[in-house]
């Protein structure tokens, strides 16, 4: 029973490839990977794509078909496939700094992969480590046409492996949304949880910062998975952090990939975003988010009401939707400046056709006062705790009635 | 006080804020300039790190002693560079005695802090400002509902007044969105009796859209541009 094989191939590329071009082909094929527990490393050089799979037989074979047929590159030359007993390049990631644009600036055409840094010296020794020292020496080149050549002046190396999340052990919650008016579940929004059930704070300080950008993206890939699997037939919120627009676009579509995959329709995709790091360039921000609107995703603005969430952002981001912050609904039933805060930003949001999700609702107290006042969206334990590998019934406060989706 | 920065000559354009039902100024902004009227970033880019809190202070000192010799019968509104309030145990304490020689009193003061300087430390700015607003100091969250947080923070620290944010203003006799925004911060601060000044008014039309929805203070250039070292007349149309 073969368990573990790796691939390695040469191939040239027919086009150039810029930096964003070579960040867009990486995050697709890490995305990809994600899910197929594919691991290596692909190595750019003066334009021949070196590259070395490694994972389940089905699995690198399925993914090695795929890539012969990319018109992106020709003249694939398949160095070797055989099985191995562990991955060279499972944990390579760890040693090796994750490529952002940003970084990405400083490694095309500076970082010399095998002499400098401690990337090379860090592969576990094996067989793909001896013929990654053979194109270090300068065989298994592609073949380019001189045309080519003189285009291709960049070198990259990158780590190709997913993080594993699920090898990890981690796993996903899901938390109704609930529409008293339709008295149905709309949405569940998809929560990160520890091996343990630890919630994703706790997991934050554990991944190194130079891969937060993966673990992101990976992530979301996982939460659609898992809907997935269990039958969503309502939509999906999925947390997502803006950052700068070369990540953003690259894990939106890496999101609507995901979608894709799973035969989940791009309109039941919210991306809720985030406190952090919102305002980093909103224009462009906003321009990408509005691409991917045509392609039906739908923008909350989460945690409203705190941290950098602003009153100017109804205007400028135009969500969808929004979810009030913990701090505005706890306790509301008995807190005179947090009544009128609500009632102000309920006027604002029915003015403007967005809706208002009333989210850790904990007591009947704070359900029934924000009910009265017309909020119609509900999400909180009152309702339904998030629960690991199920999408969970929910109940209306007050009354025995449960809802599934 | 470095020498760079005992160097740097200042003083003080005055803009009214208006109340255009009651029909009269009820306060006016003291806006830094330079000695020859120039805008305020070539007075305040000048101070070096070392002297903000200093500097700060004599920014006060002046605006209070350029008002008393114009004769302000008003209120004054003060603005603090960003942190000296948090920073410095008694940022205000020379401000408001030095008013007081000049016969204005601590609740004719009105000192405007941003939504970011109150978030970055809640607990030691109320703590700060609520001693200066026992002896009367009134606060006005300035900038309103550009910043971050804004509405949380009326949750936790109530001020006597916010002025919405001249981005919300801008054309809002045209604009869904703003209209919305501002229709709901109206409401709030309604509910609230938090006073709204609706900041940078340039046209009738913004200000016509903003008085039909219950405001009455206002600032901007078509009530008065800030006069340098003088009290501008402020327009109202009837």
């Amino acid at each position: 029973m073969i368990n573990l094989i790796h691939l390695i191939y040469i191939s040239a590329a027919t086009q150039v490839f810029s930096k964003e071009d070579l960040v867009q082909l990486l995050d697709r094929a890490r995305a990809n990977n994600a899910d197929r527990d594919i691991s290596g490393m692909l190595l750019f050089e003066e334009g021949s794509f070196f590259q070395i799979l490694e994972g389940p037989p089905a699995e690198v074979e399925r993914l090695y078909a795929a890539i012969e047929q990319d018109s992106r590159h020709s003249q694939v030359v398949t160095i070797i496939k055989e099985p191995i007993v562990r991955r060279a390049f499972g944990e390579w990631t760890m040693g090796f700094p994750d490529v952002s644009p940003s970084d990405l600036n400083e490694i095309v055409g500076t970082n010399d992969f095998f002499s400098g840094g401690t990337a090379f010296r860090d592969c576990s020794p094996g067989r793909a480590k001896k013929i990654l020292s053979a194109f270090r020496d300068g065989r298994w080149r592609s073949h380019l046409d001189p045309a080519m050549q003189e285009t291709h002046a960049t070198r990259a190396a990158f780590p190709l492996n997913s993080l594993g999340l699920a090898r990890q052990g981690l796993q996903v919650a899901f938390q109704p949304i609930v529409d008293m008016e339709q008295q149905a579940i709309i949405s569940y929004e998809a929560l990160l949880r520890g091996p343990n059930g630890e919630h994703f704070p706790l997991l934050e300080g554990d991944i190194d910062e130079a891969d937060l950008d993966r673990f992101d993206i990976e992530c979301r890939g996982l939460a659609i998975a898992a809907a997935a699997s269990l039958g969503l037939r309502v939509s999906l919120n999925l947390n997502f952090v803006g950052r700068e627009p070369g990540y953003s676009r690259a894990a939106i579509q890496a999101t609507l990939d995901a979608a894709g995959r799973n035969a989940i329709d791009p309109m039941h995709i919210v991306l809720e975003i985030r406190k952090e790091k919102v305002d980093l360039r909103p224009d462009a921000f906003i321009r990408i988010l509005d691409e991917y609107r045509a392609a039906g995703i739908r923008v909350s603005i989460d945690h409203f009401g705190a941290g950098p969430s602003s009153l100017t952002q109804l205007e400028s981001y135009r969500p969808e939707m929004i979810s009030l912050d913990e701090q505005l609904v706890r306790g509301i039933e008995r807190n005179g400046p947090r009544q009128a805060i609500v009632r102000g930003l309920l006027q604002t949001c029915n003015d403007l056709g967005i809706d208002l999700v009333a989210k850790y609702i904990e007591t009947i107290e704070e359900f029934e006062w924000l009910r009265a006042e017309g909020v119609t969206l509900f999400q909180g334990n009152l309702l339904s705790e998030p629960e690991v590998g199920q999408l969970p019934d929910a109940r209306i406060p007050g009354n025995a009635h449960e809802l599934t989706q | 006080m470095s020498d760079k920065t005992r160097e740097i000559c200042f003083s003080f354009a005055c803009q009214p804020i208006v109340d255009t039902v009651e029909r009269r100024v009820v306060s006016f902004e003291m806006l830094v300039r330079g000695t020859h009227g120039e805008p305020a970033p070539t007075v305040l880019k000048a101070i070096s790190e070392n002297d903000r809190y200093i500097f700060d202070n004599k920014l006060r000192e002046r605006a209070i002693e350029v008002a008393a010799q114009l004769g302000v019968k008003c209120n004054l509104n003060l603005n603090l560079l960003p942190g000296c309030l948090t920073g410095c145990d008694d940022a205000l304490a020379a401000t408001i005695e030095l008013a007081k020689l000049h016969g204005i009193g601590p609740e004719r003061l009105v000192i405007e802090v941003t939504e970011t300087e109150i978030i970055e430390d809640l607990s030691r700015f109320s703590a700060v400002i609520n001693e200066y607003r026992a002896l009367g100091v009134m606060v006005a969250i300035d900038d309103f509902g550009s910043g971050y947080s804004g509405l949380n923070l009326l949750a936790d620290f109530m001020p006597d007044s916010i002025k919405i944010d001249m981005s919300l203003i801008r054309d809002i006799q045209a604009s869904g969105p703003r209209q919305a925004i501002v229709r709901g911060i109206v409401r709030t601060c309604g509910d609230l009796g938090i006073d709204v000044v609706a900041e940078g008014v340039e046209t009738e039309q913004e200000w016509r859209w903003c008085e039909s929805e219950g405001i009455q203070l206002f600032q901007g250039y078509f009530f008065a541009k800030p006069g340098f070292e003088s009290l501008p007349l402020a327009f109202v149309p009837n």
